[in-house]
């Protein structure tokens, strides 16, 4: 089982659960792929400009960024995982809150009730989802986004690989 | 009919009633460990000295009285919205927005990046056992009362 330690190139293989490096690329890879029941994929709004944990410095905007929270409770050994993903989808100026909102659309449609049992499971339940208000200084105010954060389950391999 | 009876009875109508009184006081006094946990956390500066608005808000963190939910009592910890004008100052603020603001992330003006400094997250995190403990020593308590 590969488990990168640099996301150099061939080092992460996906769809898998194998590291947390290959959930996240596998999470970021169901958004991309995905198409909408109106037939639109987040490239035509964000590229492929969805981050893990930050964005570079510059940023063109919109873009999507991801951060994973797990947990796992005494039931199922341990084994079963609680994970909140928070998606944040930022654009600027304010013109592109439309562009943003509509991104989110595709997002949450990507990931309510998701299922993906290829490696591991991972299952999406249920969501939170908020257009972030205007901030005034020192926060700049044309700044618009929304966030959602998305409970899933996991049986990540990393862990049960373990009861092989 | 009986002669010389005793009664059982199971006291089941107090006893649901002395749940409800305890699970009440038991939010109660797990949203207040959580705001005393939130104050100490609130306790320094954002990023640098220029970023002092921490202090400010942990004088407006407040919890509410508990209200029944659909799934049982509840309370709500953190800044109620209102605006207020700082001494000598002339624009109000309010300080709810300004910790959501760090708390999410947010494009800063002066540093010319986007920063997020998470305060409640991981001291609401941190409280979880303490919160669960001081639920349940309360409700304890009250449900063992004579």
């Amino acid at each position: 089982m590969s488990k990168p330690r640099f996301a150099t190139q061939g080092s992460i293989q996906t769809p898998s659960t194998a590291s947390t490096v290959q959930i996240y690329s596998t999470i970021r890879k169901g958004l991309i792929d995905y198409v909408s029941s109106d037939n639109q994929r987040l490239a035509q709004f964000v590229n492929d400009r969805i981050y893990v944990r930050s964005q570079p410095e510059p940023v063109l905007f919109p873009y999507i960024t991801l951060l994973l929270n797990r947990t796992s409770l005494s039931a199922y050994n341990g084994y079963r995982e609680t994970a909140l993903l928070e998606v944040q989808c930022l654009g600027k100026p304010e013109s592109q809150l439309p562009l943003v909102e509509t991104a989110m659309d595709i997002v949450d449609q990507c990931l309510t009730a998701y299922t993906d049992a290829r490696s591991g499971l991972t299952v999406g339940r249920s969501r939170t989802r908020n257009t972030i208000p205007m901030f005034s200084d020192p926060a700049d105010a044309s700044v618009v986004g929304v966030i959602a954060t998305y409970e899933f389950f996991i049986w990540p391999r990393v862990l049960t690989v373990r009861t092989n | 009919m009986f002669r010389v009876a005793t009664t059982l009875t199971d006291n089941s109508a107090l006893t649901l009633r002395r749940y409800d009184d305890a699970a009440r006081a038991g939010v109660v006094v797990s949203s207040q460990h959580l705001l005393n946990e939130l104050r100490k956390a609130y306790q320094d500066y954002y990023t640098t000295g220029d970023f002092r608005s921490t202090l400010q808000i942990r004088q407006a963190l407040r919890r509410s009285n508990p209200e029944r939910g659909v799934d049982g009592w509840y309370a709500l910890v953190g800044v109620p919205t209102k605006n207020v004008t700082p001494k000598g100052q002339k624009k109000s603020v309010d300080r709810g927005l300004v910790a959501l603001g760090w708390e999410l992330g947010h494009n800063n003006l002066f540093l010319g990046k986007r920063v997020r400094v998470q305060i409640v997250a991981p001291a609401a995190a941190e409280a979880a056992e303490g919160m669960r403990k001081a639920w349940a020593r309360t409700v304890k308590r009250m449900m063992e009362a004579p």
